[in-house]
């Protein structure tokens, strides 16, 4: 009997363990995802209708790289107009029900597992952010094991599949590009970077956030400018790069940037000031026990400055 | 199964079973058999015991030109040149003109023994079990006929290896003299170094055929007794028929003989042994190797090379902290590779884990074999090397390394990354100073590369906790293994991680409770700590 149990302790022990075991280079690293409202011409193929709902609403757009292209001879040579299958990654899209239906759907057009621990950004479509709920939209990935509570979550001005026809010149994917550009934030104070755990946190107690906005221009030029103010998890509106800039001002969030300003003295010129830390003190005024308005004093120290 | 039969003998000994029951009746002919008064007699009988040993040489000759006698010795292990000159020759020659009249064979014993031969070490004998150990160990014995005993002579000499360099633990700054083969030139090296009546040695002769000497050293008035006793019990207990090197004896006294760790540290460094003394250890020497076995030993002491404390304080920590980093990359890399690779890609920094994925690409092998392979070729390597002859040796670990892996990546047979954490787990194995916890280190890389294979990360974590278990229950001669970290005692953590400066390290460690803990007059350091900076020119 103490054999026994001896031997179901050690069971207990060995049984267990990692279950998902897949080499490195059998699976698919998605770097990126893009979720869009299906384009109309999508809609309701192959699917039945059910009750009448929209079938297939929703979207989504993978970018996976190919490693055998991502490394060695061609790196840093991706330009654009090169042959086509010589691109570093890999964007497919599909459309579904749900952001987990479409990713078991995409599975079957993939050779290797896809795998979104490496995941880097997510991109919410324009269209999509102003007709559904966003917590309903994360929700797969709030709820997707391998997934990293680190994506950085942005709203595109458009579709957001469109993001991943931009050709960087320097780093290896969109993804990428856009992932360490997030974090140059912290120099320019015009957008906003926010991840997956925000967005969760704060839609999730119903507040109302500010999150980045990217765009990408004619000649396929990726731009993180701006932001997009959601209220009640839908997309309300956009903040141009200068309000974006205010805002955080207000909320206390700057932690670089510049500031320019006339020269008091010479009356052409203008001096450029570089932001090294401020603080802000926020006071709320009441008028007849209402909030009349808000007066905000956001005291900047500004210590470097040039000419 | 024979390993556990020299276990039960060990308990059988420690419960109180008498290890001596049957030595006597082993090749007993002679055993307590006492000398006779007739030469012709003892003569025969020694020609019986060495019956067909050509290299005993028997010299009958005659003292004082009337006495019989005869000389007997084992040719090879004897100063010939002394036994010719200050035996034979005062006994034959110089014994006519001597002015002391011999009469009978009385006199001409107490002339041998006395007067004429002029050895530092001259006995007397007359049992024949302890004139033929003295034979065989490279005395002159003589018999003297009408005398029922007889005269031995201490007249060793015999061809040795010099005292060399260290080849396992060479060293920057410290002595270069190593211990060799002969018990005596060790005991001597440890002597050299520290000149106190206190440091004493106990001779047991330990083989019932190979009667091999072993030295067991210690310092009186700083051991910890306790152990003393515990080493002699133990050393007392082992009855095997030969000593093969201090190994043998290492692993017959160890704690606990199914543990990968090395329980008893060796060394061939002179200062090394007379360090460990003078922290209370007790050294076994034994005969025959250059090996000397120190204990009670802790994990930490595999960590500290010699150089440590050569070397200023600073430098000998940051060294200390890299061997401990490289201790654990030797453990632990090729399993966190397979575990990280084959069940936790997200655990890899983004782009690292691209590279590392696109290296693999097209590699017909899972992570695991891949490692297996390499690893096991890496075993390979160092064991045919090991065979080959000096120069060589070193020419196929180039080859090995480099052709290998090269060609290994070239085929697509492994993955680049691969190569450079075998390479780095090799090197890491080097720079762990002992031999002993190295080549133990190298069989746990294969269990946690097992685990990791097959559980993963959860495997690896496993694994470490049995071990970091097991050698917190680990007791070297009651001294508890991972000391002074299990349990914890922070005034010791100063020669760990870290060489702390000598005049923070006044008193001994304290977790070998020993006698005398004063290493340094806490009186003196604060004259040595602040020193009046240039006031003598």
């Amino acid at each position: 009997m103490k054999k026994l149990w001896i031997l179901g302790l050690i069971l207990m022990l060995i049984l267990t363990g990692c279950w998902d075991k897949v080499e490195i280079d059998k699976r698919a690293f998605v770097l990126g995802a893009a979720a869009d409202v299906a384009p109309e011409s999508n809609k309701n193929k192959g699917m039945e209708d059910i009750e009448g709902h929209n079938v297939n609403p929703f979207m989504l757009t993978l970018e996976i790289p190919v490693f055998r292209f991502m490394l060695g001879q061609n790196s840093g040579s991706n330009n654009a107009g090169s042959a086509g299958n010589q691109k570093p990654t890999w964007v497919y899209s599909s459309t579904g029900t749900s952001f987990f239906e479409i990713e078991r759907q995409m599975a079957t057009r993939s050779d290797r597992v896809l795998f979104f621990g490496h995941q880097k950004v997510l991109i919410i479509g324009e269209e999509l952010a102003e007709r559904y709920n966003l917590l309903d939209v994360l929700d797969f990935w709030a709820r997707d094991p391998e997934s990293m509570r680190g994506i950085k979550v942005l709203i595109a001005d458009g579709s957001a599949k469109d993001i991943f026809s931009a050709q960087p010149q320097i780093a290896q994917s969109v993804s990428m590009f856009i992932s360490d550009q997030l974090q140059q934030g912290a120099k320019t104070g015009r957008f906003i970077d926010t991840d997956l755990c925000d967005f969760l946190h704060k839609l999730g107690d119903g507040y109302s956030m500010l999150t980045g906005r990217i765009s990408i221009s004619e000649d396929k030029d990726i731009k993180i400018a701006g932001s997009g103010l959601i209220k009640d998890g839908k997309l309300a509106g956009w903040l141009g790069e200068q309000e974006t800039r205010a805002a955080q001002f207000v909320m206390g969030q700057i932690k670089g940037g510049e500031i320019v300003v006339k020269d008091p003295k010479s009356k052409t010129g203008s001096l450029t000031f570089e932001i090294y830390s401020e603080h802000t003190q926020l006071k709320a005024d009441f008028k007849d026990k209402k909030l009349a308005s808000q007066s905000c004093f956001a005291v900047s120290k500004l210590v470097k400055s040039r000419l | 199964m024979h390993l556990s039969t020299i276990y039960h003998r060990l308990k059988d000994f420690v419960l109180g079973k008498d290890p001596d029951d049957n030595i006597a009746s082993a090749d007993g002919s002679y055993h307590g058999v006492k000398l006779d008064k007739n030469l012709d007699k003892n003569t025969k009988m020694l020609q019986a015991i060495f019956r067909d040993c050509d290299d005993i040489v028997y010299r009958p000759f005659r003292i004082a030109g009337k006495i019989k006698a005869e000389l007997v010795f084992l040719d090879g292990l004897i100063n010939i040149d002394f036994v010719d000159n200050y035996i034979i020759k005062p006994l034959m020659l110089e014994s006519r003109m001597a002015d002391i009249e011999i009469e009978d064979a009385d006199d001409a014993f107490c002339y041998a023994k006395e007067a004429v031969i002029s050895a530092a070490s001259v006995r007397e004998g007359d049992d024949m079990d302890g004139i033929v150990f003295n034979i065989m160990s490279g005395s002159t014995v003589i018999f003297i006929d009408d005398i029922a005993s007889c005269v031995i002579v201490e007249v060793k000499g015999w061809e040795h290896r010099q005292v060399s360099d260290p080849a396992t633990e060479p060293t920057v700054r410290g002595p270069k003299d190593a211990f060799t083969e002969t018990l005596r030139i060790n005991t001597m090296l440890v002597r050299r170094h520290i000149r106190d009546p206190k440091l004493k040695l106990k001779t047991y002769h330990i083989g019932r055929r190979s009667k091999t000497d072993v030295a067991v050293m210690y310092m009186e008035s700083i051991v910890n007794l306790d152990v003393l006793d515990e080493v002699n019990k133990r050393i007392d207990g082992i009855d095997v028929d030969n000593v093969v090197g201090s190994a043998l004896i290492e692993h017959l006294i160890e704690d606990d003989w199914i543990s990968p760790f090395p329980q008893i540290q060796t060394t061939e460094r002179p200062d090394k042994a007379a360090a460990a003394l003078m922290e209370g250890k007790v050294c076994i020497v034994v005969d025959n190797t250059p090996f000397i076995l120190l204990l009670p030993t802790t994990l930490n002491s595999f960590m500290q090379a010699p150089d440590d404390y050569y070397q200023r304080w600073l430098i000998s920590s940051l060294i200390r902290f890299t061997r401990f980093i490289g201790t654990i990359v030797a453990l632990l890399l090729p399993s966190l590779y397979i575990a990280m690779l084959s069940y936790h890609p997200e655990m890899i920094p983004t782009s690292l884990a691209l590279s590392m994925a696109g290296g693999r690409e097209g590699l017909p092998f899972p992570a695991f074999i891949e490692a297996f392979i390499m690893e096991g070729s890496l075993e390979l390597l160092r064991e045919a090397g090991m065979r080959l002859p000096g120069a060589m040796g070193q020419t196929i670990g180039v080859v090995g390394a480099i052709i290998i892996g090269q060609a290994a990546v070239g085929a697509n047979i492994v993955s680049p990354a691969m190569v450079v954490v075998v390479a780095l787990t090799a090197i890491a194995n080097f720079a762990i100073p002992s031999y002993d916890l190295a080549i133990s280190f190298r069989i746990l890389r294969f269990i946690l590369m097992i685990l990791a294979t097959t559980l993963g990360l959860y495997g690896i974590i496993l694994i470490v906790m049995l071990i970091v278990s097991h050698l917190s229950v680990l007791k070297s001669f009651g001294i508890p293994y991972m000391a002074p970290w299990i349990p914890l005692n922070l005034r010791d953590l100063k020669d760990t991680l870290i060489r702390a400066p000598w005049v923070s390290m006044r008193t001994r460690e304290s977790y070998m409770n020993l006698q005398d803990e004063q290493r340094m007059n806490a009186n003196k350091i604060d004259g040595i700590m602040h020193r009046e900076k240039g006031a003598k020119r």
